[in-house]
């Protein structure tokens, strides 16, 4: 990889490679960045491995009281103790009562299937920091992987007829139900019809379906689930024309041999 | 029209679940708000609004405008404390509760629109049906919700209420509210039933 090569990928901050790897990858002429996303074609690779990456709608270090430079893994980690910018009341924690919570290292101490903020209005807020602690979790954890089939771009116009369902805005509980038990209906946009697409970045775009917004970001890419293959955390806002309604979500998937997108978990 | 008791009651409750606060902040969307999830889509607007200093004094169409920048360019979806600090005005509360006002006069002509005998329905259906708009808008209100919708039409209280839950993050406690208040419609519709043979 050649310097101009390497300044073009920090200018144009597709992806926010570790450091590290970019150092290495300049020392030893073949590194992982090299077969990295902005550079292979797509479809399967096997050697050498990649580490995780992940890009700039990666917001934990936004989220926090203090800058922090993050360019390894590693360096994700030593985020969880740090403070965010305001702390916030929680109930339904592991303890009784109310908790106050002011990094993702109390979130996770005190995480229950439940837990949300006491106030109903700062529940989006609340979302915003603990999908950002999950990510961090998940790109921290991630194992090095040998093999993708991941595209080089994943947010583009037509993604929405590709990925499941589940990623899919439907806000009444009942709908909801009919719709995950309606096997002829797979795809977001089987359940969205996609009138309009604004691309945001490389990594972020809008998608605007009857009466809903849902921004899709790309977070970070590893092997979440160590299987030896390249997974994406996908994250995805959802809001409402003239509604106060919104929601954040986190999903892990991949795409297996056959070329479908599979969901490994909603984080 | 909503009568005042009725406006009293849906100010205390979307207090309660959207929040309340005096001073500009930015919504989950990224949109300068103000009071209980009141938009205002440009400064000129918030210039019409009597905000005042911290001496209590009637702040000028530049302090507005600053306020009003200085929370335009910050990041959307932060608790109010975060935009608390980048803002030296506030409302008071009987401005507050006026544009509250005008936005509950707003979602009954949506509700009318959806639900054209929406004036007829019992007041705990009305109640319920603006908790809904409020939150989902009119148009996911409308078209998003076949189920739900069928029910309120035929006036089948029991069956809007088992069909209208939020999906999350939507808190349990909300849903039962509009829940609750749609089953109380449909007992007072089955006891006067019963009275009446």
């Amino acid at each position: 990889m050649t310097k101009s090569k390497i300044m073009f990928f920090l200018d144009k901050e597709i992806f926010r490679f570790p450091l590290v790897l970019l150092i290495s990858g300049l020392a030893i002429g073949c590194s992982a960045a090299n077969d990295g996303i902005s550079d292979r074609e797509d479809g399967e690779y096997s050697t050498p491995t990649l580490t995780a990456q992940w890009t700039d709608a990666f917001a934990l270090p936004g989220l926090l009281a203090d800058d922090v430079m993050t360019v390894s893994q590693q360096d994700i980690q030593t985020l969880f103790t740090k403070k965010w910018y305001a702390s916030i009341d929680v109930k339904n924690t592991l303890k009784q009562g109310i908790s106050t919570l002011s990094s993702c290292e109390m979130y996770f101490n005190n995480k229950t299937s439940d837990l949300r903020a006491i106030r109903d209005n700062e529940q989006s807020a609340f979302l915003e920091l603990t999908s950002a602690c999950e990510a961090g979790r998940l790109i921290s954890n991630a194992a090095p992987s040998s093999k993708t089939y991941l595209p080089k771009q994943i947010i583009s116009n037509d993604i929405a007829s590709q990925l499941p369902k589940n990623l899919a805005l439907v806000t009444s509980k009942s709908e909801w139900k009919s719709v995950m038990t309606n096997a002829s209906k797979q795809y977001w946009a089987d359940i969205n019809t996609i009138v309009e697409f604004e691309r945001l970045s490389d990594y972020q775009a809008a998608y605007l379906s009857d009466g809903g917004k849902q921004v899709l970001s790309e977070i970070a890419r590893g092997d979440f689930d160590s299987d030896g293959y390249e997974d994406v955390l996908l994250k995805i806002e959802d809001s409402l024309e003239g509604g106060s309604y919104s929601n954040i979500r986190l999903f892990g998937l991949t795409i297996t041999v056959e070329g479908k997108w599979r969901l490994l978990a909603q984080y | 029209m909503a009568t005042t008791e009725e406006k009293k009651t849906l100010r205390a409750k979307l207090e309660k679940y959207e929040g309340k606060l005096n001073h500009m902040y930015l919504d989950s969307k990224g949109y300068v708000t103000i009071g209980v999830g009141h938009l205002l889509s440009t400064v000129e607007e918030a210039q019409k609004l009597g905000f005042k200093d911290s001496n209590n004094l009637k702040a000028s169409t530049e302090a507005i405008k600053t306020d009003y920048d200085e929370i335009k360019k910050q990041p959307a979806n932060r608790l109010a404390v975060f935009y608390k600090k980048h803002t030296k005005l506030t409302l008071p509360e009987i401005d507050i509760n006026a544009l509250t006002d005008k936005n509950i006069a707003s979602f009954e002509g949506e509700l009318k629109r959806i639900y054209s005998d929406f004036d007829t329905y019992p007041v705990d259906v009305r109640l319920a049906l603006f908790d809904l708009i409020f939150n989902l808008g009119m148009t996911n209100l409308k078209n998003k919700w076949p189920t739900f919708n069928t029910a309120i039409k035929a006036k089948d209280w029991q069956k809007a209420a088992d069909n209208s839950s939020r999906a999350a993050p939507i808190s349990a406690e909300r849903n039962k509210y509009v829940k609750d208040l749609l089953e109380k419609a449909a007992k007072a519709k089955k006891d006067t039933g019963v009275a009446a043979l």
